[in-house]
């Protein structure tokens, strides 16, 4: 029984029968099976949870208003779906569009898997092809109903979609220049191929309680395999047993952002080549037997490495690998080691410097980097917003035919690489991509930005991230060729909100979208991200420094770059720079550009970036007595944000006991401030605060989040039965961390109490001022 | 899309229903893409055109393809920069009723409906015109209509009857879309200048003479289509056309 698609609804044949043949024929059954799923689903035979999961399995997301409601910027506007009560998840339509991941390891693509991803998007999309922070693909708009003919078609040409989204092994990442990198140990493309297939639907990968990421890096001073933020991280390193040289990796575990990001820790300084497919498999085993598994929130491996220490999960990795059952496969792909490589297209040849126009050579300038085999360079093909049009990836898919065959990749950076251009040709490739408006300079540089989907297709977005990428772009691009060179080469990340799909925490500036609550209206804010590193494997993660309208973030960006221009000393970085001047001084800055002016004298401020919409109006209804109830709990949330900050410089000053009692302090007090909203006389004491926000705000669940539920009230529950328990460096970092979310959580609280409207009662005040006084 | 060996799809336009099609703006300079995000949002708010609208996507930071898409459900709205040229795309997702000619005109109902609001919207620094004398249909299903001569041999007593219709009988020049692996297309062009508002009505009329029982009486001369058919050229794509 399979599913009843469009085409399959009206036409004579079907992408299975043309397709027929040309797909794995493993692949060709998950995805008959896949279709089965979602015909049983349709006719009410599966549970709406266990399609959701199998279908995020299959990559297939959903997508923002898929619950049919959508608030078209003057009220919460039901979208009538055809669906009939259908549904493909919990609040999900079954109409409704969502989005489609494809995964692409190590981000390499062919030519003819090009051609076929530009169709897809163009026939089943929206005639756009993304490139995420994760070097995949996504497609958005998708109807449910297409998604077995667009796997198919992926299949025909060795795609995958398996295990793209869900409580599995996701994408495995690698440095895009791979093989070619000056500086590399080795090339870690094979063991990052290697470690996909043989976890792709691996037994021991399917009982999650989170996502798992695999990431591999060639060195360890670049950014390229971002080894520190993954679950498990790889970086290429040799030494000398005898006077021979031995391959290995330094291993790393624990890492990942989201909302409370953790770096990876050293698991081992070296692993032989033939143990990294067995100690995955293990470290597999360990996490899906202990990992947690109800509370998604504290799911990542991550937080089971924090719960057992290093050293215990040390041991009970190398305990489990002890006891597998050899597997020729952990193996088997190193006898191709020394004959693997990619085979150029044509023979190398330099470049003659005079050549090429004046726009070729700002291009060169910026995305080109020679290869360490001489003649070659990989070039650099930048997209807006990870963007391209259909027409646009044939396009290229041609010119990579014609200049380097199938050696392209994505990177997390959301471009696409060209490998092996021939030096002398790269002026005629610069002419062939402007052709196709892909010859946009400026890769790698401030106006080349990453951002996560955010509002425009996230469920999860609160704020823009998009619309300000977008308009930061505009604003760069066009200051480019003023800007000194220490700011041209910092980099912008932004997230539509914590979870930081943008990878904000590990760049020069990055932003994450918030909300606030100004005189009745919520506004869209930005975090300033600043302290985060991109080179050194994602070094250092940022912290927040204060919430910014998202009006305002432009006038952030000019401010701390010209600071940075004007303060900089010698050759330093901006991460030393920002360390020097001290965060008080750069929050100092932005203190003025935090001010909301009134919604009548600027209402600009109350829309987000490219979305006229007034931002989350409609359904609020403010009275004057919520009005003064939230202005004292604006009160402690104000200073509840400068307690964080503070904890954030003691943090920075090695003082971790009092940067641990500030992010505490500064929970009770948003806390506090909460429950004034409902009792007005509170004391400071941190147990009765505990207590009545536990009965007042937790039992009730008032302060849930749709989404993340009383994950954030359980950070001060947790600290608070913590006592007074030394802190160290990563536990008052975390700390800080969650002490930011519980403040936001409180932010949002707060705003959803302030839009209940106020029901007169019979003594004529608001139903909510009775409660207060 | 097939990997070596004969393509075995065969096209069957018959049942073609992702169908897309384009008018042209007249005068580009007239019109940023982003001015148009706002009047999309009010068409949401105030249900202006057919369809469940679900939202608006901004791709005007993309020199090329989408600029500002209006999401709905059976078909999007899309100002399209596709070929480097402004315009305004209905591209349909779902199946609408009727045989391939009365789809056709459907299609062209909705979209010269949607055309003829931006045309006349005062919030638009404007003013916005659409050729009438041009007109782009692309077949989004390379199961259905692979783009080769016989989707076009195939596609053409609909495309013509519907394309007659707008010009009132004057003939049309029909150019393919060159690469093989793109979607079957046809960039039509008839050789008089004619305003949207002129071929709504001659839609419309069709539509009155196809369906009587609305109550209207056709004038739109029988055998019309036929003798267009003849004299349409088809013209070779040139090589290389930029078209998306
Ligand atoms: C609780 C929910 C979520 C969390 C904690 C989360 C977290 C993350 C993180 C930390 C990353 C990137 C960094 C890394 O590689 O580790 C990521 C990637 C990404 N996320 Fe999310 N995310 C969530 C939900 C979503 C949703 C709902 C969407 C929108 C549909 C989304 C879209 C993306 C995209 C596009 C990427 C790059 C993906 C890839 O290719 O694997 N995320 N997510
Ligand atoms: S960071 Fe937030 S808004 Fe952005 S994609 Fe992730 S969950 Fe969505």
């Amino acid at each position: 029984m399979r599913g009843e698609n469009l085409e399959k609804r009206m036409a004579s044949q079907t992408w299975d029968e043309v397709l027929s043949g040309q797909m794995d024929s493993d692949w060709a059954d998950e995805i008959n099976q896949f279709e089965s799923q979602l015909e049983l689903r349709k006719q009410g035979k599966l549970e709406e949870k266990v399609f959701a999961e199998t279908r995020l399995r299959r990559g297939a997301y959903g997508q923002r208003y898929d619950n049919g409601q959508r608030n078209d910027g003057t009220g919460v506007k039901m979208l009538p779906f055809p669906s009939n009560g259908r549904t493909k998840g919990p609040d999900t339509v079954w109409d409704a569009p969502g989005m489609q991941r494809i995964k692409i390891p190590f981000g390499g693509l062919t030519a003819d898997q090009m051609d076929t991803l530009a169709d897809l998007s163009e026939e089943y999309s929206d005639g756009v092809c993304h490139i995420t922070t994760r070097q995949d693909v996504q497609l958005h708009y998708i109807h449910i109903d297409d998604t077995p003919s667009l796997m198919r078609r992926l299949a025909a040409v060795g795609i995958t979609t398996r295990e793209a989204c869900g409580n599995s092994v996701r994408n495995v990442t690698a440095c895009p220049i791979a093989g070619v990198c000056r500086d590399e140990t080795f090339d870690v493309t094979p063991h990052a191929e290697a470690s996909m297939r043989f976890l792709l639907g691996h037994p021991d990968v399917q009982d999650f309680g989170r996502k798992f990421k695999v990431a591999f890096s060639g060195c360890r001073q670049h950014a390229c395999g971002l080894v520190t933020m993954h679950d498990f991280g790889a970086i290429a390193v040799t030494r000398e047993v005898d006077g021979v040289e031995q391959r290995g990796f330094e291993v790393y575990v624990g890492g990942g952002l989201g909302a409370v990001p953790h770096q990876a820790r050293l698991f081992e300084s070296f692993m032989t080549e033939d143990e990294i497919l067995p100690t995955l498999q293990a470290i597999a085993r360990v996490f899906a037997r202990l990992g947690e598994k109800r509370n998604r929130a504290r799911a990542r491996i991550k937080f089971l490495v924090a719960q057992l220490g290093l050293d215990e999960f040390r041991r009970l990795v190398r305990e489990e690998r002890a006891t597998l059952a050899h597997d020729d496969r952990w193996t088997a792909y190193l006898d191709g080691l020394p004959a693997y490589g990619e085979q150029p297209l044509k023979p190398g040849h330099p470049l003659d410097e005079a050549s090429g126009s004046p726009a070729f050579k700002a291009w060169a300038r910026t995305n080109v980097y020679r290869q360490r085999q001489p003649g070659y360079a990989v070039a650099t093909v930048s997209l807006p917003l990870g963007d391209l049009s259909g027409w646009q990836l044939r396009r290229l898919a041609d010119v990579a035919r014609r200049f380097v065959g199938d050696t392209v990749r994505t990177t997390v950076e959301q471009n696409i690489v060209l490998r092996w251009v021939r030096e002398s040709d790269l002026p005629a490739l610069h002419r062939e991509l402007e052709a196709i408006e892909l010859a946009r300079p400026g890769a790698g540089s401030i106006a080349d930005i990453t951002a996560c989907p955010g509002t425009d297709t996230c469920k999860l977005g609160i704020a823009s991230s998009r619309g300000l990428a977008a308009e930061l772009e505009r604003r760069l691009g066009e200051q480019m060729e003023t800007l000194d060179e220490a700011v041209k080469q910092l980099r912008i990340k932004i997230s539509g909100c914590f979870n930081s799909c943008g990878q904000h925490h590990i760049c020069d500036l990055g932003f994450y979208g918030v909300s606030r609550h100004v005189g009745g209206h919520i506004v869209p804010h930005f975090q300033v991200v600043l302290g985060g590193k991109w080179v050194d494997n994602a070094g250092a993660y940022g912290l927040a420094i204060g919430a910014v309208p998202a009006k305002n973030i432009p006038e952030v960006v000019r401010r701390i770059t010209d600071r940075f221009v004007r303060d900089r000393q010698g050759a330093e970085t901006f991460y030393d720079f920002t360390t020097r001047v001290g965060k008080r001084a750069l929050r100092a800055m932005l203190e003025e550009l935090t001010r909301v002016p009134p919604h009548e004298e600027n209402p600009d401020y109350y829309r987000d970036w490219g979305d006229p919409r007034e931002f989350g109006i409609g359904d609020m209804g403010v009275g004057e007595c919520a009005g003064q109830v939230v202005s004292l709990t604006e009160f402690d949330l104000v200073g509840a944000e400068s307690q964080v900050f503070e904890a954030q410089l003691q943090l920075e000053a090695d003082a971790f006991a009092q940067a641990d009692a500030l992010a505490y302090g500064a929970m009770l007090q948003a806390a506090k401030g909460l429950i004034k909203t409902e009792f007005i006389d509170i004391s400071d004491d941190p147990d009765q605060i505990v207590t009545e926000f536990r009965t007042r705000f937790f039992d009730t669940q008032i302060f849930f989040d749709k989404f993340a539920g009383g994950k954030f009230a359980q950070y001060l529950f947790r600290r608070h039965a913590r006592g007074t328990r030394p802190a160290d460096r990563d536990t008052a970092r975390q700390l800080i961390e969650e002490a930011q979310l519980f403040l936001e959580a409180t932010h949002a609280c707060q705003a959803r109490l302030a839009s209940q409207p106020v029901i007169p009662s019979a003594s004529g005040a608001g139903a909510r001022q009775e409660t207060v006084t | 899309m097939t990997a070596g060996g004969a393509d075995p799809r065969t096209p069957d336009v018959a049942n073609l229903q992702r169908i897309a099609l384009k008018i042209f703006l007249d005068d580009e300079s007239v019109l940023e893409p982003s001015d148009v995000i706002p009047v999309f949002h009010r068409w949401i708010q105030t249900q202006a055109v057919d369809g469940l609208l679900i939202d608006v996507a901004d791709y005007s930071h993309m020199a090329t393809g989408p600029c500002v898409l209006l999401v709905a459900h059976e078909g999007h709205y899309v100002l399209d920069r596709a070929g480097g040229r402004l315009g305004l795309q209905y591209a349909r997702r779902q199946p609408l009723d009727g045989a391939l000619p009365d789809r056709l005109v459907a299609l062209g109902r909705i979209l010269l409906r949607a055309g003829q609001l931006l045309e006349t919207d005062t919030s638009l620094p404007g003013p916005v015109r659409f050729r009438g004398h041009e007109i782009e249909c692309i077949a989004n299903d390379r199961l259905l209509a692979p783009n080769r001569a016989e989707t076009l041999t195939a596609f053409r007593p609909a495309l013509d009857g519907f394309l007659t219709t707008l010009s009132a009988g004057a003939s049309w020049t029909l150019t393919r879309e060159a690469d093989p692996r793109a979607r079957f297309g046809v960039l039509a062009h008839t050789p008089g200048v004619a305003t949207l508002d002129t071929i709504a009505a001659r839609l419309r009329q069709r539509h009155a003479s196809d369906h009587p029982d609305d109550g209207r009486r056709s004038s739109a001369p029988p055998g019309r289509a036929t003798r267009a058919e003849a004299s349409a050229p088809v013209s070779p794509a040139p090589a290389g056309s930029g078209s998306e």
